[in-house]
């Protein structure tokens, strides 16, 4: 008895130990995001599948041990549907190989198993974790009941209750697995998050000082050039001259203050928004130009939206993204905004039929002093960018050259500090 | 502004307020102004 729990306990370290080893190595949030940290995570959830297979091929209570299913799952939930996919391969070739006379059972339940997997897959990131236990348990106890009942079905004289237990094992194992996933996950947004912040304050104080210091001399020189001007010995020329130098001197100042305005320290009094009307004002706001461009707005907004924040520095941002959207069109043309729940989140979607852009612009959007326009400073969408992330919001960008661009803020309905 | 003449620093004050330039402008004048204890030449006019 105890050789066989010690066994169990020993599978369940295959599973678990990679997942360790592999967390402990990641130290960037942003690298789970790309290929490069998933392909590590999906190797080792790939030794760990291999090394239980390889604990169960030695002994002889083949089925009735499910830890192998752990890996699987995860593959689906936590990597995609493919990596998904090639596990749930690589375990019926496995049975192929080592366990022919339960081959085809093995196939039809890891086949089910991979399809309700690849369904739940493709939400699965966006709930909370009571969510994700629960959605798994249900999975797992679906599977496991099944398994039961076939095992019943097959009376192969193993100990059944034994069976029940490791499924119970398999269950418990999952749960944990998954709660030390996003126990891990959390962590890391959170502390890239904050070095975000840090680095932001660092930059922006610097900078802040900076424009502060230059006013004083641009203003001295305005003020000099405007004496100048008023010379009785200047030639009209000289004097279009100076003038064009104080319009030059009026453009550098707005740059400063519109600079200022984005480096200002972050105001923690968020107030609730009726977030519905926010956007309904705006759409009014930016309702004369679109008629001076030609340009119809539909927009639909669920009522009744709220969320926190700040009206003003909020409506500001949807303004200068709205206004981007009518510029991008030229003709007659639709600028489309939406607004409505997304489950634990609000997602205000601004899409243009314009002249749309290429991927390398897209990455550009938001860096300071990026624009295509000639007018502008070029900040507008940096601040924008800016105040929406203070709001804890995310901005999601598609576009396509000649057919248009599509902004979508995702917002959190509740923030708890 | 350190490099204007006590004289020239004076009637740009004078000028600047007479063509109403902007505040700031003439606030940074004052603060020179002050800075070299020019301020009794203000109160001439």
């Amino acid at each position: 008895m105890w050789s066989v729990t010690a066994d169990a306990l020993v599978n369940i370290l295959f599973i678990l130990f990679p997942l360790l080893l592999y967390l402990i190595f990641i130290n960037n949030k942003d690298d789970i995001e790309n290929g490069k940290i998933t392909s590590k995570f999906f190797i080792a959830l790939l030794l760990s599948l291999i090394l239980t297979l390889s604990l169960r091929t030695t002994y002889t209570y083949s089925y009735s041990n499910d830890l192998m299913i752990i890996p699987v799952i995860i593959s689906f939930v936590y990597i995609g549907v493919w990596p998904g996919m090639v596990m749930s391969a690589v375990v019926a070739f496995d049975a192929l190989l080592f366990d022919r006379p339960e081959f085809i059972a093995t196939a039809v339940f890891y086949g089910i198993s991979a399809g309700i997997l690849s369904w739940l897959a493709r939400f699965y990131k966006q709930y909370s974790i009571k969510w994700k236990i629960t959605a798994l348990s249900l999975f797992y106890g679906a599977v496991g009941t099944a398994k039961f009942l076939y095992l019943l079905h097959k009376a192969s004289g193993k100990n059944l209750t034994f069976s029940a237990f490791n499924l119970f094992l398999t269950w418990v194992t999952l749960i944990a697995a998954v709660f030390f996933l996003e126990f891990i996950i959390k962590q890391l947004e959170m502390k890239s998050e904050w070095a975000n912040t840090e680095k932001t304050n660092i930059v922006s104080q610097l900078a802040a000082s900076v424009a502060h210091e230059i006013r004083n001399p641009m203003t001295t020189v305005r003020g000099f050039l405007q004496l100048l001007s008023n010379s009785d010995h200047l030639t009209e020329k000289d004097k279009s001259f100076v003038q064009l130098s104080i319009g030059e001197l009026d453009r550098a100042q707005n740059i400063i203050n519109e600079f200022l305005a984005l480096s200002k320290p972050q105001k923690r009094t968020f107030s609730t928004i009726d977030l519905t009307k926010v956007i309904q004002d705006a759409v009014n706001i930016i309702s004369s130009y679109a008629t001076l461009k030609n340009i119809e707005i539909v927009s639909v907004i669920e009522p009744s939206l709220t969320m926190m924040g700040d009206k003003y520095e909020l409506q500001q941002a949807l303004l200068n993204i709205m206004k981007n959207g009518i510029e991008a069109m030229e003709g007659k043309n639709t600028l489309e905004i939406y607004a409505f729940n997304k489950n634990q989140h609000i997602q205000i979607v601004v899409k243009d039929h314009g002249c749309g852009m290429p991927p390398e612009r897209i990455k550009q959007l938001g860096t300071p002093y990026y624009s295509t326009k000639e007018k502008g400073t070029g900040l507008g969408l940096t601040v924008s960018f800016e105040i929406i992330r203070k709001m804890h919001g995310k901005v999601d960008i598609k576009s396509r050259v000649n057919h248009g661009t599509t902004f979508t803020l995702t917002f959190p309905r509740f923030y708890l500090e | 502004m350190d490099k204007l003449s006590d004289e020239l620093l004076i009637e740009s004050y004078f000028k600047a307020k007479e063509l109403r330039l902007g505040k700031e402008f003439i606030r940074l004048i004052e603060q020179e102004i002050q800075k070299r204890s020019l301020t009794r030449f203000l109160e001439q006019v």
